[in-house]
Formats: C-alpha cells, sequence, structure tokens
C-alpha cells in the first residue's frame, strides 16, 4: 500500500466519519433550540470546510480509488463506500455551496442532514447506498423548500417519481449491486434502453432537467428564505452526478468495441433535455424580477449547459472520439465545479441584499455599490464567472463545451452535424442570456440611484459572511484564471470516464487560451490607458449637476429623484423581446393551479388532458397503435 | 533569437497601427460618406483632432455618482486595446499569435460591451439606461450567429485558433468557398448591429475621447476581422519554414501591409457606401436582421457539410 493509498484511506475513513457527525449534528440542533445552533453551525461549517480540503487533497494525489466495506471486507462483501476520482470531484464542487449555505444561516439540521446524505450519495459504493444518500438529499430539500403552511412541495414530483424511477433504473441490471458487478456486467438490448429511460427520468427530474417539471422555479417564487435557494443548487448537483455515475461508469461499454457498447443515440436526450433547459433557465434568469427567481433561472442553466456537455461526451465516447468526449466531459465537469462555486457566491450575495438592503425584488434596489462595498465585489467577481467573458471561469467551460461541439461533426453524417449545430446554437444563447441576466441586476441593482428609502440605508454583510464571500469570490477568480488546475483536479474522473479513448487522446482543453496572459495584457493596457490620460490631459475632474434628461430636480416627496427617470428591472429585461419571455414562461397549460404547482405541467396536462378529450386522446392511442402494427408488418 | 525579436516588433508594429488607424478609419468613412452624398465632408483627421480637444478639456462628472464607473472608459479602451493585440494584420508569426483565439477575441469584446453597460447604467439617468439595455440585449440576440459562424470557421480549419483559420481561408477549399459567402454575410450583419450605437452621452474630457477611440477600435477590430477571415489573398499565415529571417519578414510585410491598407480602405467605401444608401437598419428592424444573420450562419453550416469543406 503506496503512502497515496494510505491518505486516501483515511479521506475516506474521514469523510464517512464526519457525514455520521453531520447527522448527529443534526440531532442536536433539532433538540436544542434556537438558542445552541449558533455552536453547531460552526461546527458544521469547520467540518464540511475539512471536507472540501480532504476531496481537494485526495485529488491531488492522484486519486487512488479506496474503498470501505462491511463487515471489513468479508469474502464477497461489497464495498459500501468507494472514494474515486469522479467523487472526490463531485465531493470538491458541491461542499462549498453547503459552506455557503451554512455561513448564510441556512436551516442549519436541515442543511447538516442534506450534506450527510450529498456525501452519503457521493460515496456509495453499492445502489442501495446510492439510493438512500440521494433520498436523504430529496427529502431534506423537500422540507427545506416546501412553502407556507398550506403551502406547497415544489419537490413532489422527484419524490414521487424522479426517486423510485432512479431505484428502478439501478435494479435493471442483475447482481448483488455493487458498483464493481454492474460495471462488470452492464444491461443489454431492452433492459439496457429500459435503463436509460429510467434513468433520464430519475436524475433529470432530480437536476431539474424533465421539461416542465420545474421545481426549481416553483421552489424560488413563494416566499421562501434566499439561503434555501442553495438546497436547490446541491440538489441539481446531486442529478448532475447521478447522471454521470450512472450513463458514463454504471451503463458500461464505455468503447464502441466493448461488447455492451453504449449506443451513441443515448446522447441525444441528454442534449436535448440540456439545450432546452440551458436555454430556458438562462432566459427565466434574464428576465427574472427577484433574486431568487433569478438564481433559480442560473441552477437550471447550468443543470442543462451541464447535460449538454454529458449528452456530447456520450455520444463521441459510444463512437469513440477521444478528444470530443475529452472536451465535452471536461467542459461538464468544469462547469459543474466553476459555475456552481459562481452561484453559491452570488447566493451569499444575494442573501446578503436581501438582509441589508430588505428586498431581494431587483426593481426595488439600486445604488448598492455605494453602501455595500465588498458585497459589490463579490458581486463582480460572481458576475465576470457567470457572464461567460474572459477571463472569467464561465468562459472557459464554455469555451471547452462549444471546442467539444465544433469537434464531434468532423468525420460523422448529418445527424452529428445536427448534434453539433444544436449543441453550439444553445450554449452560444444560453451563454449570451446568462450574461445578460447578471449585467442586469449588476446595473439595476448594484449601480445607479437607490430606489428606495429602505435601499439608500443598505447596510453591508456581517464580518463572519465577508469572508466567505471573500473567500468565495476568490476561489472563482481562480478558476476563470487558472482553468487548467480545476481540469487537472478533474483528470482521474475524465479517465475514469473516458474509458479507452482517455488513453493517447489528451484534451486539446485550453490551447490558446492564455487568461494569465490576457490578464497581464489587461492590466498593462489598463496602466497604460490611465498614465496616458493623466500624462495629456489636465488633472482632477469638476463637479456638476447631471444632466437628467432634461427631467429637472424632483420634488421634494421623491427624495431619490423621480423613478422614471431611471430604468427599472422590468423595462431593462424588455429590450430582449417577446421571444425571450415565451421561452422563460413557456407554453400555457390547462390545468387546476394547485395541481400544476404541485406535479408541474406536463404531469398535470398528462393528469387533466384524457378527462378533457377523452375521445380523441383514446383514438389517438389506437391510432397509433395500428401504425406502428403497420410499420412493423411491413 | 531574430525570429523572437521580430516577432515582437512585428506585435508592437501591429497594435500602433491598429491604433493610429482606428480614428482614421472613422473620418475616412465618414469623408467617404459625405462625398458620396455630394458634400466636401469633414477631414479624414477630424477624429483625431476631436479627441486631442476632448482630451485638453477638464472632465465633469456629476454630482452624487458613485464613481464606481469613473474610468469604466479606460478599463473599455484597454480591453479593446488587448483584443487589437490579438487580430492578425499584415505581419505572420506575432509574438501574441498563440493567444490569438477567435472566441477570445469575441468574449474581449463582449467584456468591453458589458463594461460600457454598466458605466451606462452606473448614471442613474434614463436615456444611458434604455441605450445600454438596448446594446446589451441586441449582442444577447447576435450571439448565436456569431457563434455559428466561429463553430462553422472551427469545423472547417479543426480549432478555434486564428492561426488554423488563415490557412483554411488562405487555401481557398472548394468546400470552403461556397460556405464563406453566407458565413462572411452573417457575420458583417452581426458587426453592423453590435456597432449601432454607443453609449458616450454623458462623458466628457478625456472620458469622452477615450470612448471616442473605443468606438473608433472596436470598429477597426470587426473590418480587420472580416478582412483577415474572408478576404483571401495576402493572409499572414505561418511562414513558410526556412524563411525565418529578418529579410524575408521584412519583405513580407512591404507586401502585406498595403494589401492590409487596401482591404481596410475597401471595407470602409463599404461601410461608407452602406451608410449612404440608408442600408443601415432602423433599430426596430434589428432583430429581423439577426435572425436573418443565425439563419445564413446555418446556412453556411449547411453548406459546409454539402460540401464536406474539411480539413
Amino acid at each position: 500500500m503506496t503512502a497515496a493509498a494510505s491518505v486516501s484511506a483515511a479521506i475516506l475513513l474521514g469523510l464517512s466519519v464526519g457525514c455520521a457527525t453531520l447527522l448527529v449534528l443534526a440531532v442536536l440542533a433539532a433538540l436544542g433550540g434556537a438558542a445552541r445552533v449558533a455552536p453547531i453551525r460552526a461546527t458544521a461549517i469547520i467540518l464540511v470546510a475539512i471536507g472540501i480540503v480532504a476531496a481537494g487533497l485526495f485529488l491531488t494525489l492522484g486519486a487512488v480509488p479506496v474503498r470501505i466495506g462491511v463487515p471489513f471486507h468479508l469474502a464477497g462483501a461489497r464495498p459500501l463506500l468507494v472514494l474515486d476520482g469522479l467523487s472526490g470531484f463531485f465531493l470538491l464542487a458541491l461542499l462549498p455551496v453547503g459552506v455557503a449555505a451554512l455561513a448564510m444561516g441556512a436551516a442549519c439540521g436541515g442543511m447538516a442532514v442534506l450534506l450527510a446524505g450529498a456525501v452519503l450519495a457521493l460515496l456509495a459504493g453499492e445502489v442501495a447506498t446510492l439510493v438512500l444518500g440521494v433520498a436523504v438529499v430529496v427529502l431534506a430539500a423537500a422540507l427545506m423548500l416546501r412553502q407556507g403552511e398550506a403551502g406547497t412541495w415544489p419537490l413532489a414530483w422527484v419524490l414521487a417519481a424522479g426517486l423510485p424511477a432512479l431505484a428502478m433504473a439501478l435494479s435493471v441490471p442483475a447482481g448483488d449491486g455493487g458498483f464493481a458487478t454492474l460495471r462488470a456486467n452492464p444491461p443489454e438490448g431492452m433492459a439496457a434502453a429500459a435503463m436509460l429511460v429510467l434513468t433520464l427520468a430519475g436524475a433529470g427530474a432530480i437536476a431539474a432537467l424533465v421539461p416542465g417539471q420545474g421545481w426549481l422555479q416553483r421552489a424560488a417564487v413563494a416566499p421562501a428564505r434566499p439561503e434555501n435557494a442553495l438546497a436547490g443548487a446541491l440538489v441539481c448537483g446531486i442529478g448532475a452526478y447521478l447522471l454521470v455515475r450512472v450513463l458514463f461508469d454504471l451503463a458500461g461499454g464505455a468503447s464502441a468495441g466493448a461488447a455492451n457498447a453504449v449506443p451513441a443515440w443515448w446522447g441525444v436526450p441528454l442534449l436535448a433535455a440540456g439545450a432546452v433547459g440551458s436555454v430556458r433557465g438562462a432566459a427565466q434568469a434574464a428576465i427574472a424580477s427577484d433574486l431568487r427567481a433569478m438564481l433559480a433561472g442560473m441552477t437550471l442553466a447550468q443543470s442543462g449547459v451541464v447535460a449538454l456537455g454529458l449528452g456530447m461526451a456520450l455520444a463521441a465516447r459510444a463512437v469513440d472520439d477521444g478528444p470530443a468526449a475529452m472536451l465535452a466531459l471536461g467542459g461538464a465537469l468544469f462547469i459543474v465545479l466553476a459555475m456552481g462555486w459562481a452561484q453559491a457566491l452570488w447566493a451569499v450575495v444575494a442573501g446578503g441584499v436581501a438582509k441589508g438592503a430588505g428586498t431581494q425584488q431587483i426593481g426595488l434596489l439600486g445604488g448598492l455599490a455605494q453602501r455595500m462595498r465588498i458585497t459589490t465585489i463579490a458581486a463582480l467577481a460572481g458576475a465576470l464567472a457567470l457572464a461567460a467573458m474572459p477571463p472569467g471561469a464561465g468562459f472557459a467551460g464554455m469555451l471547452l463545451l462549444l471546442r467539444a461541439a465544433a469537434t464531434l461533426p468532423r468525420g460523422g453524417g448529418a445527424d452529428w452535424w445536427l448534434i453539433g449545430l444544436v449543441a453550439a446554437l444553445a450554449l452560444a444563447l444560453a451563454g449570451a442570456l446568462l450574461g445578460f441576466a447578471v449585467l442586469r441586476v449588476l446595473g439595476v441593482a448594484f449601480l445607479g440611484r437607490p430606489r428606495t428609502p429602505r435601499t439608500a440605508a443598505a447596510e453591508d454583510v456581517s464580518p463572519g459572511l465577508r469572508w466567505t464571500m471573500l473567500a468565495l469570490a476568490a476561489a472563482v477568480l481562480g478558476c476563470g484564471v487558472l482553468p487548467g488546475i480545476v481540469l487537472g483536479l478533474a483528470g482521474p474522473a475524465l479517465r475514469l470516464l473516458a474509458g479507452p479513448v482517455a488513453q493517447g487522446a489528451g484534451p486539446q482543453g485550453f490551447d490558446g487560451f492564455l487568461p494569465v496572459t490576457l490578464l497581464g495584457l489587461l492590466a498593462a493596457a489598463v496602466i497604460g490607458v490611465l498614465l496616458g490620460v493623466r500624462a495629456l490631459g489636465p488633472a482632477g475632474h469638476r463637479a456638476a449637476p447631471g444632466w437628467d434628461s432634461g427631467q429637472g430636480p424632483g420634488p421634494a416627496w421623491l427624495p431619490f429623484g423621480d423613478p422614471a427617470t431611471q430604468l427599472g428591472a422590468t423595462g431593462f429585461a424588455r429590450y430582449l423581446g417577446d421571444g425571450v419571455r415565451f421561452i422563460a414562461a413557456g407554453p400555457a397549460v390547462p390545468a387546476p393551479g394547485w395541481l400544476r404547482s404541485t406535479l408541474g405541467p406536463v404531469a398535470a396536462w398528462l393528469l387533466v388532458m384524457p378527462r378533457r378529450n377523452g375521445p380523441a386522446v383514446f383514438g389517438g392511442l389506437v391510432l397509433a397503435v395500428l401504425l406502428l402494427h403497420a410499420v412493423g408488418l411491413w | 533569437m531574430v525570429s523572437v525579436l521580430l516577432a515582437l516588433v512585428a506585435q508592437v508594429l501591429h497594435l500602433v497601427l491598429m491604433l493610429a488607424l482606428a480614428p482614421v478609419l472613422v473620418g475616412l468613412v465618414a469623408w467617404l460618406a459625405a462625398r458620396m452624398q455630394g458634400r466636401v465632408g469633414p477631414k479624414v483627421l477630424q477624429p483625431w483632432r476631436d479627441m486631442a480637444r476632448a482630451l485638453r478639456r477638464t472632465p465633469v462628472v456629476a454630482e452624487g455618482s458613485a464613481g464606481l464607473m469613473r474610468d469604466a472608459a479606460a478599463w473599455r479602451l484597454a480591453v479593446l486595446i488587448v483584443a487589437a493585440a490579438l487580430v492578425p494584420s499584415f505581419a505572420r508569426d506575432m509574438t501574441l499569435a498563440p493567444a490569438a483565439d477567435l472566441l477570445v477575441i469575441v468574449g474581449l469584446l463582449a467584456l468591453a460591451r458589458a463594461i460600457a453597460g454598466l458605466a451606462a447604467m452606473d448614471e442613474g439617468a434614463a436615456v444611458a439606461g434604455h441605450a445600454a439595455a438596448a446594446n446589451l440585449a441586441r449582442a444577447s440576440l447576435a450571439a448565436p450567429a456569431l457563434v455559428l459562424v466561429i463553430f462553422a470557421l472551427a469545423l472547417a480549419a479543426g480549432d478555434t485558433g486564428l492561426a488554423t483559420i488563415l490557412a483554411l481561408s488562405a487555401e481557398d477549399a472548394p468546400g470552403w468557398m461556397t460556405a464563406a459567402l453566407p458565413l462572411g454575410v452573417a457575420l458583417v450583419l452581426v458587426a453592423a448591429v453590435d456597432g449601432a450605437d454607443s453609449v458616450t452621452a454623458e462623458l466628457s474630457g478625456g472620458q469622452e475621447a477615450l470612448a471616442a477611440a473605443a468606438d473608433a477600435l472596436r470598429l477597426t477590430i470587426w473590418l480587420a476581422l472580416i478582412a483577415v477571415l474572408f478576404l483571401p489573398p495576402f493572409l499572414p499565415t505561418h511562414m513558410p519554414p526556412g524563411r525565418s529571417d529578418a529579410a524575408w519578414a521584412i519583405g513580407d510585410w512591404l507586401i502585406f501591409l498595403p494589401a492590409w491598407l487596401g482591404k481596410m480602405g475597401l471595407l470602409a467605401f463599404g461601410v461608407a457606401a452602406a451608410r449612404t444608401l440608408s442600408m443601415l437598419p432602423a433599430m426596430r428592424h434589428l432583430p429581423a436582421m439577426l435572425g436573418l444573420a443565425t439563419l445564413l450562419a446555418v446556412l453556411g453550416v449547411v453548406l459546409l457539410f454539402a460540401g464536406q469543406g474539411l480539413r
């Protein structure tokens, strides 16, 4: 046993102990009441922070896979917990989100249970543990995100349909349920197709990607605490992990030559769901009137972009297209980590704004930059990453995915060209709309004049939260400036997932993208321009009343000027036009509100439609069966 | 050693030329447009004079402004200068050529636009805010067409790096040539929409000069990109092996520099003609134009597939 392996084993042991401790802390938080929460919260934060460092150390040491069997490797006993490159990477990506949520003051017990479930799901080495961990995550999130006394359960559909589908998907292959057994005997033929469909339904529902099942949006609209947005982000992260783990690792057949190869078309539904989700989420973020709704849109967009990358990677791997598979997988994992952190940062910013300025309505804010300096700096750092502009982290991820889209069709037929085209279009639109959304919030909420007296008296975040914010901001900026390091940390996972094609096909990755050089050039250019202006022009400036487009000074009862003289949140978004609004809202569904808000539009429509148009549906079904029969006979 | 030095000299020469040329190009467009309309027109160097005059004035700042974006014009110009340093012009193998990626250049243009938009929002005035919102929304809607053009170029060339793409357009492979026409038109439409207006209303003094310089530089970058991607002869591809000494390089510059200047002049003529013929669209037609650009880009990709213009 090498040194790296023993360290890794110690890390796995520590992580499982930490997971159990989180559960104990949750029980203590539930028993102790409000008075004792602060020390429990601090303990939980320290514990999770140690987990982050451990995951980083594990990945840096080369991610030697380690396992814990119960009871202690008896003959035939399957490993209960496994730590490999993929689980280590997701731990590193998701645990900081948990720290941010805890630091913001999310329900301590609920978040501790959620994080314990997440660690259990990420470390699971067999099916039952995995399903248990995911169930804990979803249940904890459902409890945290439920709304009002008689309110709705946004995650009802995931609990009722997503989890069972996932469990069924994982029970399709025969065997004892250990991951090693699953890998060795992946399903074939119809069983494989059933596994795909069930995984997409289950993990897709958890990642908020099943069309019309927008639990993220429903969780965001009602008056819930802003911190709980991060519970949604964590659930989406677990959904992404499930998609990767099941479709790339457990379903087997990594190479086209293998006996039970995964067919290329497995990537197509994932790609379609990702394209719809990314564009839709970005459109929702771009027109949202509320910071929570905007964050929910961004989480959905991120989920969609990740699914887009995974779909491309799955298709590419199936035809042994090594470079494209590595680019797409690398891009997806990069986005999971970098955009996940950036969103956690913006959630902390939104929480700080809600507390310090009293509202999350973008249209009521304004001029926060003058009162909330640290929050503004953090928001700018997050914006650079989320807006997909160089040298930000989002740009690096999008660069990888766009390169994958442009590599995929080479040497393929028309279908491959279509896949690349759709992926490039969706990525372009999603990235541009995300940039618009971020700039809109910065411009309306942070710059300009205050719009309400409350905003004019906004206060910056508390010192504790300030350090969380600055640490996250530094991490997010680091991801953008040194993207190669993040890709390096994803390396073990990439080698694990891409299969034989990974050998010899190093990802071209960030060739030609030199963020450090760019940053140096930018700094030199800024200094040069500023010095030039100072040298050539007169020093200083003169203050004068701003020209308010001829409006004149406002009356005494409008201390912040006439609101009509400053562009608001809604007016800003109106320039995007009706198309984007339609994409964000989706088609109208004729179903009762409570049904729609619990199950989502598509499920509600499926329930209501037969009653309303029974004969037509029945006729359609008969026709479809006849047609299928005819095609089959022919 | 000689080649490293030559690359550096070429890079500096290129950047100085881009910066010096940008206002001249704006002046040239204005002069050409005036001549086409039968007027005498301003002098070609007029933008330089305007900038120098603005630079000598004391800037006026609105009372009560946060001042967060006070240097935004300088940041924006700096971002555009970096983008201009990456766009190839007449010299082969410049120092920054390895960093010249099409996506990076487009991303830097977006960053400059974002800075301008935020600075306009910081004024807290309606007119500037509306202009910024309209600008950012248009850029978002233009992104699909722009990315599709880059996608097609990368697909045909094998990479988004400009060096690889230049090698492709210099070679005029038959499958590529048919696709280049709709792609080029799409890129021209995107560039026209991007340059439709800018938000400089509330700036004064040095800030005004910087904003004018940035606007001129943005036009120059777009024209240089179009020239280098879609106007084939005399493209600064990699230097053929065995020609790395100074004599070859300087001889090259003597041919390529006039060719590049001629191309830029031709494109300036095109811009002036479009302006004179009122081909620059009214604001309300811009979304339709962007839709057209996206369709043209898709057409380009389809033609590329039909011709299998892959390398």
